[in-house]
């Protein structure tokens, strides 16, 4: 697949096991620790997906969705959370993210299927502007 | 019926005395001289009433009265019999304790009425000494319920408390479990393609040692931090179940600044949310000793007031500042809120005092971390900071190990 990932949560075993997961199927992988660092990171190297944990010091997932909506718009985000709270599922659906989903992560299944989904929504749009550029080219 | 004593040294007396008595249904007992009474009346506390010969070799009548402090019995009605009565010897008879006297030889009509005296005073002797048993008992039971509703007090506080950070608990406790639990998953999925990958022919034998590889290298890192996780919880667990427990005892010594680390901890993702901490931890170790998880509790209590204080705060900020004086350490929680109205200051440490509206707030947090700091040989105190704001400020004596004082002298 060699879709590029970015896993940032403010829990070092967390970042490490969704690491080692994913990688195993094949994707590339890296890991910030909180907001601030993710912008770091984001400016370095191109991401495709960026998976985040919503509560976490300096920069919450929140904030960062929101700088990720207006800096990076190809990037496609998926949140993970412990927090069942109005607040952070209207920010979710308000600042775009393609999906929520509930620490703890008792099914990585569902992560994994949204991963892929966002993939999948990555590929559509690049075969549109494929098709666009190829016509443009004509 | 009463149990009378008779007391006098001449036989024909103490005869009648004996008819007379027993006559009128009491029971008797007879004495030969002033310390033979003596001697009875310090064991015998069924005695009612003495009567009591003035004249008596040795231990005199008036002599026992004034000793009537050793008695077995907490009243016995005092009868002196003399032979010679005169103004001035009712007088002192009466002033050594006696409660009546009689001239000798004894009038049996007389005798007989002041008898009557002496059984109502008894009973109504009894009666005041009942009244007081029931008192006594309704005190004690009193007693009893308040222990009980103090202690029933400051576990709602502390149930109170564990609402109140729960979602930092909740945050604490889903981290560990999502860890757990995805590299379990990781693993299991390692498991299921290691049969496939170990003798099946891959179509690509790059992607196939790749994966052989990395699982090789993987699988131990993914069980040793599930096993970490586990560890996690086991302390986030048995942390909880101190905190509820209803009566916590044990004493131990602890950090100071460790317990106020794990205060700030389990509030960072409720209260504290949208508050800015600065923290001045001390730059020596704090030992305490005492209950940590009691400790932490007032922490908590005053660190959710000062963020109730600061509910319509711009920029809400609490410091946090630990100092090591010597013989006791200080830790300082103040904040950028309203303060406190001078003329609360005082009554905010009464029990049920609450500033907050109804519904919101039992009143109890304060008063009980009073009793708690107390309890721990410290002192609390606030005041408003003269650039605005609260400030509370606890004082714990530290702990020092005897062998280190010995050491210091």
């Amino acid at each position: 697949m060699n879709a590029h990932l970015l896993i940032v949560d403010d829990e070092q075993d967390i970042r490490d096991m969704l690491c080692r997961h994913f990688r195993y199927l094949g994707y590339e992988v890296a890991t910030a620790k909180d907001g601030l660092d993710a912008l770091e990171t984001l400016k370095e190297r191109k991401f495709d997906i960026v998976v985040s944990d919503i509560a976490m010091p300096n920069l919450d997932g929140t904030q960062l969705l929101k700088r990720i909506r207006t800096d990076y718009p190809m990037v496609r985000t998926i949140m993970i959370t412990a927090y069942v709270t109005l607040d952070n599922a209207l920010a979710c659906i308000r600042y775009g993210a393609d999906a929520c989903v509930f620490k703890p992560l008792t099914n990585l299944e569902e992560l994994e299927q949204a991963v892929s989904a966002s993939l999948a929504r990555i590929c559509y749009w690049h075969g549109i502007l494929k098709q666009l550029r190829g016509l443009e080219n004509e | 019926m009463l149990n009378i004593l008779s007391a006098d040294d001449d036989d024909t007396t103490r005869r009648i005395v004996k008819r007379l008595l027993t006559e009128w249904g009491h029971s008797v007992v007879l004495c030969e001289d002033g310390a033979t009474a003596l001697d009875r009346l310090r064991v015998d506390n069924s005695i009612d009433v003495a009567i009591l010969d003035w004249n008596m070799p040795g231990v005199t009548g008036v002599d026992l009265c004034k000793l009537r402090g050793e008695f077995a019995a907490p009243f016995v009605y005092l009868i002196i019999l003399s032979g010679l009565i005169e103004r001035d010897t009712i007088i002192d008879a009466l002033h050594s304790g006696a409660h009546d006297v009689l001239l000798k030889p004894v009038d049996a009509k007389l005798l007989k009425s002041r008898l009557e005296v002496a059984t109502r005073l008894i009973e109504e002797k009894h009666t005041l000494l009942e009244v007081n048993r029931v008192i006594s008992e309704r005190a004690d039971e009193m007693e009893r319920l308040a222990t009980q509703r103090a202690a029933q007090l400051a576990h709602a506080d502390r149930m109170q408390s564990l609402g109140v950070m729960s979602a930092g608990i909740a945050h604490e406790i889903n981290n560990p479990l999502s860890f757990i639990s995805g590299n379990i998953q990781s693993v299991q999925r390692f498991w299921s393609d290691l049969d496939a990958l170990s003798h099946a022919t891959c179509a690509d034998p790059n992607e196939r040692d790749r994966k052989l590889q990395f699982v090789k290298e993987e699988i131990p890192k993914a069980l040793e931090s599930a096993m970490n996780g586990v560890r996690r919880l086991t302390t986030i667990v048995s942390g909880l179940k101190r905190f509820s427990g209803t009566h916590i005892t044990d004493r131990h010594s602890f950090s100071l600044d460790g317990c106020i680390d794990q205060a700030l901890e389990f509030l960072r993702f409720s209260n504290l949310k949208n508050v800015r901490v600065t923290r001045f931890p001390s730059k020596t170790a704090l030992e305490i000793f005492g209950n940590n998880t009691e400790i932490q509790q007032v922490i908590i209590n005053i660190i959710v007031n000062a963020c109730h204080a600061l509910s319509n705060t711009v920029t809400p900020h609490i410091e946090l500042v630990t100092t090591d004086h010597g013989t006791f350490a200080e830790l300082l929680v103040g904040d950028n809120g309203p303060g406190i109205p001078e003329e609360k200051l005082s009554r905010i440490w009464d029990p049920f005092f609450t500033t907050k509206p109804v519904g919101k707030g039992t009143g109890l947090g304060l008063s009980i971390s009073l009793g708690i700091i107390k309890d721990h040989g410290g002192t609390i105190e606030v005041h408003n900071r003269r650039e605005g704001g609260a400030a509370f400020c606890i004082s714990l004596p530290l702990y020092k190990p005897a062998s280190t004082q010995e050491s210091r002298q």
